[in-house]
């Protein structure tokens, strides 16, 4: 059990590609963390460079206040569960989970004892003599969770774990994941693109783009105060909208303009005494498809309505999601399943003014 | 409850006018199949006339085509030299395919990364294959002159005493099957690198985060997957050197005396040089059943190692 430190971590590849830039995280002692970013943002090479497949360019990463960037993989203690399993094709699955015990002469009968004992905690007992290529996708995914639990390891790393299963099985396996973390208590870093796995799973969440970390917290903190547009947009199904901005002043108080003009809007105390402080002059408005309230009419009850156009309609059931034309922009609502809408209908938008997100129009950065 | 009885007319198809295809078509299968047979007969009918005539006594001085049962196997076999021919044509196939086997393994294993070198040298490896079989023994014969060869010279520099070659038996066979192994031990490499080429990295690299050292893996892992390249090299390797004949003749026809008197070698000499071609065939046509048995059986385990290294049971 140990906590892993990762101080300045640069990952440059042959030919120029930055694939990590500048990472500083620490994970700590026994906490769950997803790493999590859209393909080719660096979680994945920062997982290999943590575990000792890749070379760490520049920095230092510490597992348990040792530091490892020289150190082999094997000298590591970590293990990686890898996204294609990478399972030793002709070896039982027992040898599979064997295979380090052995590499390292662990006594035979202690072998015995401890792969029977990860196989009962995944429920794999029944398939210890069989070979790799003749199991499912569900199967292959607890054996390298097996070969990697049955290591003892420091650090216990995932790589998109869950991404070749189907979605009945990854539902299910998302719970069990969860649960032997809880069990074992080991620091245990998870990569995924998928934000569903990421909050069902862990504890804090590290969000990553460009070889960049945007952002790191709880998935509430990440969802309620994203620290930039990207974090934004990323996070939370619908994505956020986004509108052109900038700040208007009506009756002496400040509020907000489309750049297109299309509409404006009053801003809550809080987002009001923010937005004096700073002097810009081009604001990105987000605001999630849930915090729009979309309507047949304007209700005219002194609220602040955006006319707009409806684009799209479709009814998923229990609810609906709605695209309109607002100006220049489309505007994603998720609506109630008792109103419908017709494509071309005038709709009217109204804003839960206190859930509005403002970003800088330059640097995407959150006010 | 009424049951509907159901009756093969009921799903009778309605009977149709049958038209006559036009020629051209109904031949077709035949003429698509016709080079194929053509091949078979190239090969079948020269193999069947030498089985019929090693049922002969028939010789290019005395064309007696009287049969004469198996007496010419009787006769092989209760040669002398039938015993120890035997056992250089398999001394000779066991040990070149062997060396070249592990010489193979080890140059595949070095060429196997990504490095600038190890692409070049991956490249010069096919030179040995581009030149004749016979050019490279009568240069090797060349190099190993006891008196102007340059083998022995460089025997010497390193401290070792000169060798008489190919023209002692005690060294013969050695120095056959060197040629041998530097002609074919780049096949074996450029197979087994292919090999080792086509495997997955995910398990290798899971290797490494598993502790694993160099040789723990190489026994555990690669090995098992490389089984049915290591089988292509043997079944090729095997079936060739069995039946080797031109490193053997261009370097001593068979001798010093009868050292090297393969089957090949016999088969020759006997039917071709001593013109008793009744006498000779049935070495070759012993050889040719035995060929045939160990390919067989070593294309059936190929298939099994091949499942086996996909990871079936």
């Amino acid at each position: 059990m140990a906590e892993v430190r990762l101080d300045h971590i640069h990952k440059t590849y042959k030919g120029g590609v930055k694939a990590v830039v500048d990472l500083n995280l620490i994970i700590n002692d026994g906490e769950f963390l997803a790493l999590l970013g859209p393909s080719g943002c660096g979680k994945t090479s920062t997982l290999r460079m943590i575990v000792g497949l890749e070379e760490i360019t520049s920095g230092d990463l510490f597992i348990g206040n040792r530091r490892m960037n020289d150190l082999e993989p094997s000298e590591r203690n970590a293990a990686l569960a890898f996204e294609t399993y990478a399972l030793y094709p002709p070896l039982t699955v027992h040898d599979n989970i064997a295979f380090c015990l052995r590499a390292r002469q662990v006594p035979q009968a202690e072998i015995r004892r401890r792969v029977h004992e990860v196989a009962e905690m995944l429920e794999i007992t029944d398939i210890l003599g069989r070979k790799p290529a003749e199991l499912g996708g569900g199967q292959k995914q607890r054996i390298s969770l097996a070969r990697a639990l049955v290591r003892e390891p420091d650090v216990f790393l995932m790589d998109e774990p869950l991404s070749h299963l189907d979605a009945a099985l990854r539902a299910h396996m998302r719970v069990e994941l969860k649960r032997l973390q809880a069990r074992t208590g080991r620091t245990t870093v998870l990569v995924t693109h998928d934000q569903l796995e990421a909050v069902a799973m862990a504890e804090r969440v590290a969000v990553m783009n460009f070889g960049v970390l945007q952002q790191v917290g709880t998935f509430d903190e990440i969802y309620n105060h994203p620290a930039n547009e990207f974090v934004a947009g990323f996070i939370g199904e619908p994505p956020m909208n986004f509108l052109d901005c900038e700040p208007a002043s009506q009756n002496g108080e400040t509020s907000l303009r489309a750049s297109d003009g299309s509409f404006s809007v009053k801003l809550p105390g809080e987002l009001r005494s923010k937005l004096d402080k700073q002097t810009v002059s081009k604001l990105r408005l987000g605001i999630r498809p849930i915090d729009v309230i979309a309507s047949h009419q304007a209700s005219g009850n002194g609220v602040v309505e955006i006319a707009g156009q409806v684009y799209t309609y479709e009814s998923l059931g229990e609810e609906g999601q709605l695209a309109a034309h607002v100006g220049g922009s489309e505007v994603l609502v998720v609506t109630s399943p008792d109103v419908a809408f017709e494509r071309s209908q005038p709709v009217w938008l109204q804003l839960r003014t206190h859930r509005i997100h403002l970003f800088h129009g330059d640097t995407g950065a959150a006010l | 409850m009424a049951t509907k009885q159901v009756s093969a007319t009921d799903f009778a198809v309605p009977e149709q006018e049958t038209v006559k295809p036009p020629l051209l078509v109904r031949w077709r299968p035949f003429l698509i199949a016709l080079p194929a047979l053509v091949i078979l007969i190239g090969i079948l009918y020269p193999f069947v006339v030498g089985v019929a005539y090693s049922l002969t006594a028939y010789a290019f001085t005395r064309p007696n085509t009287d049969f004469v049962g198996l007496r010419q196997y009787q006769r092989m076999v209760e040669d002398s030299n039938f015993v120890y021919s035997t056992f250089i044509t398999l001394a000779y196939a066991v040990s070149a395919t062997g060396v070249q086997l592990v010489l193979g393994l080890i140059v595949a294993t070095l060429l196997n990364r990504d490095s600038r070198i190890a692409k070049v040298l991956q490249a010069t490896l096919i030179f040995p294959m581009m030149v004749a079989p016979v050019i490279s023994t009568l240069i090797w014969k060349m190099m190993m002159q006891p008196s102007v060869g340059i083998l022995n010279p460089m025997l010497n520099a390193v401290g070792l005493p000169s060798l008489q070659w190919a023209a002692v038996p005690e060294t013969a066979l050695f120095s056959v099957v060197l040629v041998d192994v530097w002609m074919y031990t780049p096949f074996a490499a450029l197979i087994l690198l292919a090999g080792l080429r086509s495997f997955p990295q995910g398990p290798f690299e899971a290797a490494r985060v598993d502790g694993a050292s160099f040789w723990f893996t190489f026994r555990n892992l690669t090995l098992p997957m490389l089984t049915p390249f290591i089988l292509i090299v043997v079944i090729f390797r095997f079936m060739d050197s069995l039946k080797m004949f031109d490193i053997i003749f261009a370097m001593t026809e068979g001798g010093p005396g009868s050292t090297l008197m393969t089957y090949q070698l016999t088969a020759y000499r006997t039917s071709i040089q001593f013109q008793k071609l009744a006498q000779g065939l049935p070495y070759a046509i012993v050889l040719y059943f035995v060929i045939y048995f160990v390919s067989q059986y070593l294309v059936k385990w190929w298939g099994r190692a091949q499942r086996r290294a996909a990871g079936y049971s």
